[in-house]
């Protein structure tokens, strides 16, 4: 291998640090108006009338626009188109957009908004979700039929036998776990800037993480042709899924920009990154697992009530996820849940980084590390004999591939020293474990279609040099570094020779963005077919130029199975290696540089490209990536599928001090499974980012609402983790290859944050005997446990 | 947020300037306010609807701003930087728990710019407001932004002794009032010393005795080489405001505390333990009165139950160093 598995340098890395990187708020158009949002002041209100008036009359303001000027609402799922670009005739959320003001000047915009009299009836708002199941006569939606209360989705699985599968446990434990509202504190806020043609084309640059997405929904919202509408995502700073639907601000920029023939652009304050959030849903989960001494865990039972907020954004695939990512990494033959999600007048909750798995995990991790104390065995022993087997089918029907967690454990109980440690530590001194399990890409479009999932062109012009194109977002996370590795290996040819044209809806072909773990395992398989479809050209030039006979290409229709594979279910006990052809044309790329090793004759890369442009021109190669057909053919049986999925393990050692509650994470084993390595650099960098964020999620984190306003917008009062809290980290990610990832590739994005939060909650109870059943774990959480628990003795 | 273009930005080069500056504003009728590193000032300022004046700079007292360490006292200069105090040899010799504190306060950005002065001087804060103007303008303004509310402590009147529950969060004060520290405060009508001890006001809004037209030109410590710790409650080791802050020395007969971030304004109590106690029970008689003194407010992140209970953790902490 040339590049797969060497640490290389991000793309655009220099860009970033010496802030010549440009992002969206950098991008300057001539003379654009700037917009601000007038937001609402109350959780809920019946619009009565908006005088603008005075407004308009105010010299250097050009436009002004109300929910009025948008006749279609919009979501990022096409079940729940429940937003509007800005409120109409009712307001659901303090913070929600109701006015949008462009004028010549920021501060004049700003000024402007001050001038807008609204008057409202203020509403009774809904901001307990138990009791947005209650019936009501004021309903946030009151569009959805068939139904008296705030519910906006219920979804529900069961498979197996649960009561036989309880009736069979050795022990059987339950309990109620609460978490509050988190969310991504991204680096850079929302903004969007839009450049307006003579012929009314839009070419809108967005902080956002699914171009193709915003280039839908701007074209729906604003009824202009998806052919008038380019969407382009400059560099980006951090979307973690916070970026992933399209919003109202980018509506309101396309749409100013449409009636006044003006650029346009909207950047956010932090404040406003709030109010917008869809953050992680604030749930509560009642949960029941049943496990027994020798066959491991028998049944799992979750009622899951989550918090949505004011609209639906990704609600109803979180909804699912809250249960059907418990089918991993265990056997769990008999399971159930179900899970209401609910409106709420608070700002809408969506996409974060592990989405909708983070919280169950944490019960289930949790309860599981009860059932083993109740069962008197090492959670991590019993853990080893009851993972899921490879080349496997869960009872929900997960296809399941390549499975290394088992030795992973072994190997994180090994590098922690866990057997010295478990249940040996001095009192306020605790380890603890926690495993997860995470998807790598949904199987199915959000937009159900018939398309591959990720298209990669390939170019190669007189200079030799590659251009990929690719609809993928990198959104810091590498993306771009990953599609030009995947060329480079293939072809032999340094980083440097594959330049990266990403993200731009009028040059790259259609990928569905950069959202649940999908980019390297989708767009990589597609960036890496794209490069053997070139290489079997470069090939035939060389062979032409080594006067040597190519030999018989034992598989040639391999290429055209893989266009296929969509449509073929794949054998659930053996590799499907059809989305993974192998290279066997006999030769070897390396080093600009095309051999073949029986003749011990080579020819130099540039004069194959020569030769191969002769008479044709430069080369143009397309290659693409769509997953098998999976799944069974229950309701709700395409959440959670994925070609293939990561598991990890976490052990975490904590210092608790027994007088104030104060919890220090001291040390860190992760393994997670993605495979292959592509950049163990950028494996790193996202694991380590993972225990960051879950490090904030389990002991300081939190949204907090009075009355509905959110009452830490910032981060002074948001608390996410400094340096200092940060613990020392052992990393471990050698996974055996998956064969239908990208060179062995699976996801390392998202999947290891949900194990780490209950990892630290077992270590807890290891130091100091308290179950914590909310997060934050902050001190006065645990001490008010430790209290409790003497009050008991 | 407030349109402070017409806010303007006054820089006099030596004392004699600033008295100008400031006859020639208070002649006007004009508002304004002192900034030295403008960490409090400069948030506060966005954060607000309400005109907070002109800005003048205290920029000319860095020239005279030093640490001089004589036998019997420590005279710090007010426009010292939080990160001068934190790295002086001398002074963490002569008296080491002021570079500590110093240390301690907000995250390296902050401590270059901050200032001891304005350490002392920090507004006192609440969860209602210290917000955006979008936020307060929901909550409908409370006394100390100008409204006729008190969002924290519902039924709080104007003219309440209290009116305002917004807290202290001067990490460094509470060691100052242990150490028994005089402030050197000056204006046009002269200089005057003040003890720290009778220097604060237990309201949200009134603060202090410094009137709006004196600047806190320096700090005077006695060299009483006592020992004090300081320990502060906050969410992450950096950047975050005291939830609480404890400053503690002990002594033949007892010990002297003082507290911030709890109460609405820093709180320094000398116990004397009487003969015949148990040290234990005299503890328990101590924290009680501390805990006691003022009530604690849910405007923080750990709620006030947990604040009070920390404070009798942190005094015995402190007291068994």
């Amino acid at each position: 291998m040339n590049t797969i598995g060497s640490r290389t340098i991000m793309k655009g890395s220099l860009e970033k640090v010496t802030g010549a990187a440009k992002y969206t708020d950098d991008i300057k158009v001539k003379n654009p108006l700037y917009i601000k949002l007038l937001r609402s002041p109350h959780a809920f209100a019946k619009i009565v009338s908006i005088n603008l008036d005075r407004v308009i009359a105010l010299e250097g303001v050009k436009c002004v626009v109300t929910g009025a000027d948008f006749k279609n609402t919009f979501g990022v799922l096409p079940i729940s188109k429940d937003e509007p670009a800005l409120a109409r005739d009712v307001v659901r959320y303090v913070g929600e957009p109701v006015v949008a003001v462009a004028a010549e000047t920021i501060g004049l915009a700003k000024r402007a908004l001050d001038l807008i009299d609204i008057k409202y009836i203020e509403k009774r708002a809904h901001l307990n979700p138990s009791h947005s199941l209650r019936k009501s006569e004021d309903r946030i939606h009151p569009e959805l039929p068939n139904r008296e209360n705030n519910l906006h989705k219920h979804v529900e699985q069961s498979f197996g036998d649960l009561e036989n599968g309880f009736e069979n446990s050795d022990t059987i434990v339950s309990s109620e776990f609460t978490f509050p509202s988190v969310t991504h504190a991204f680096t850079e806020p929302h903004c969007t800037v839009v450049e307006i043609s003579g012929d009314k084309e839009l070419k809108i640059y967005s902080a956002t993480q699914v171009p193709h997405y915003v280039h839908r929904a701007v074209s729906e919202v604003l009824e202009v042709p998806m052919h008038k509408v380019r969407v382009i995502k400059p560099y980006l700073g951090g979307g973690f899924g916070g970026k992933s639907d399209p919003f109202p601000h980018e509506m309101v920029a396309a749409k100013v920009a449409l009636l006044t023939g003006r650029n346009t652009k909207i950047t956010f304050s932090r404040e406003e990154v709030f109010f917008s959030h869809h953050g992680r849903h604030p749930s509560k989960i009642k949960m029941k697992l049943g496990v027994s001494k020798d066959d491991g865990l028998k049944s799992l039972e979750g009622n899951i009530l989550i918090d949505g907020g004011a609209y639906g954004s990704f609600g109803v695939v979180t909804s699912y996820y809250n249960g059907v990512l418990l089918q991993g990494p265990y056997n769990l033959p008999n399971f159930s849940f179900n899970c209401d999600r609910v409106y709420t007048n608070k700002p809408m909750c969506g996409a974060m980084r592990g989405h909708g798995g983070v919280n169950p995990r944490f019960a289930m991790e949790v309860l599981l590390d009860e059932a083993c104390t109740n069962l008197g065995v090492d959670p991590c022993e019993f853990r080893l004999g009851h993972f899921l087997k490879p080349y496997s089918l869960t009872p929900n029907e997960f296809r399941i591939t390549s499975v290394s967690v088992n030795s992973g454990l072994k190997k994180a109980m090994a590098k922690s020293k866990w057997s010295e440690k478990y249940g040996k530590l001095p009192f306020g001194k605790g380890i603890g474990v926690g495993c997860g399990f995470f998807i790598s890409g949904s199987n199915l479009p959000i937009h159900w279609n018939q398309m591959p999932q990720s298209s990669v062109r390939l170019t190669i012009d007189f200079d030799g040099g590659v251009t990929l194109y690719s609809g993928a977002s990198d959104i810091g996370q590498g993306s771009d570094t990953m599609l030009a590795m995947m060329a480079s290996e293939v072809l032999g040819l340094p980083m440097d020779m594959i330049k990266v044209v990403s993200a731009d809806t009028r040059l790259c072909p259609i990928d569905l963005g950069s959202y649940s773990s999908r980019v390297t395992f989708m767009a990589g398989n597609a960036a890496r077919n794209a490069a053997i479809r070139v290489r079997k050209i470069l090939a035939k030039a060389a062979y032409e130029m080594l006067e040597l006979k190519a030999p018989k290409e034992k598989d040639a229709n391999v290429d055209i199975d893989f266009f296929k594979q969509g449509q073929n279910p794949p054998k659930y006990d053996s590799p499907y290696l059809g989305a993974n052809p192998k290279i066997d044309d006999g030769l070897t790329f390396s080093d600009q540089k095309i051999s073949e090793a029986q003749a011990g004759e080579s020819v130099d890369y540039i004069d194959v490209v020569r030769r191969a442009l002769d008479f044709g021109g430069a080369l143009n190669v397309q290659g693409v990536y769509s997953s098998p057909k999976l799944g069974g053919t229950f309701k709700g049986a395409g959440a959670g599928l994925s070609p293939a999925y990561s598991m990890s393990v976490f052990i975490s050692e904590v210092d608790v001090n027994p007088s104030t509650g104060a919890v220090k994470v001291e040390k860190v084993t992760c393994f997670h499974d993605c495979g292959v390595a592509l950049n163990p650099l950028a494996v790193e960098g996202q694991l380590e980012g993972s225990i960051h964020m879950g490090l904030g999620q389990a002991l300081m984190e939190r949204i907090e609402h009075t009355e509905g306003a959110v009452q830490n917008a910032s981060f002074l009062n948001y608390k996410i983790p400094s340096a200092f809290e940060m613990p020392e980290i052992e990393l471990i990610y050698d996974g055996e290859a998956e064969v239908e990832g990208p060179f062995g590739a699976k996801e390392v994005g998202e999947g290891a944050l949900a194990p780490f939060i209950p990892s630290i909650a077992n270590a807890v109870y290891d130091a100091v005997g308290v179950r914590v059943r909310q997060l934050p774990m902050s001190a006065d959480v645990i001490l008010s446990a430790l209290r409790e628990k003497e009050g008991k003795k | 947020m407030m349109n402070h273009s017409k806010t303007k930005l006054f820089m006099p080069g030596n004392f004699e300037e600033m008295t100008s500056t400031v006859k020639y504003l208070e002649k006007k009728g004009e508002k304004f306010q002192f900034i030295a590193g403008g960490s409090d000032v400069v948030p506060r300022m966005k954060d607000s609807k309400k005109n907070q004046g002109h800005m003048v700079s205290l920029k000319f007292l860095k020239k005279t701003s030093s640490i001089t360490i004589k036998e019997d006292e420590i005279h710090l200069g007010s426009f010292l930087s939080l990160d001068q105090i934190a790295s002086d040899s001398a002074l963490k010799e002569a008296c080491p728990i002021i570079g500590k504190v110093a240390s301690m306060v907000g995250s390296p950005q902050i401590r270059n710019q901050a200032t001891l002065g304005g350490n002392i001087l920090v507004d006192n804060r609440c969860v209602f407001f210290n917000q955006s103007v979008f936020n307060k303008d929901f909550h409908h303004n409370c006394f100390k932004d100008g409204g006729s509310q008190c969002i924290l402590v519902k039924g709080a009147k104007a003219n309440d002794a209290i009116s305002c529950r917004a807290r202290s969060v001067s990490d460094l004060t509470p060691a100052l009032l242990v150490l028994d520290a005089k402030l050197v405060v000056k204006s046009i009508r002269g200089e005057r010393t003040i003890s720290a001890r009778e220097f604060f006001k237990e309201d949200g809004i009134a603060k202090n005795n410094l009137e709006t037209d004196e600047v806190l030109i320096s700090v005077i410590i006695p060299r009483l080489h006592k020992s004090v710790h300081y320990k502060k409650l906050t969410v992450r080791k950096t950047l975050d405001f005291p939830s609480l802050g404890v400053a503690l020395a002990k002594n033949e007969q007892g010990f002297e505390v003082a507290v911030c971030g709890i109460f609405s304004m820093p709180m320094y109590f000398n116990f004397v333990f009487a003969g015949g106690k148990s040290l234990s029970s005299s503890m328990e008689e101590s924290i009680k009165n501390v805990t006691s003194a003022a009530p604690v407010f849910k405007q923080d992140f750990f709620p006030p139950k947990y604040r009070k209970e920390m404070l009798g953790v942190y005094i015995k902490e402190l007291f068994e160093r």
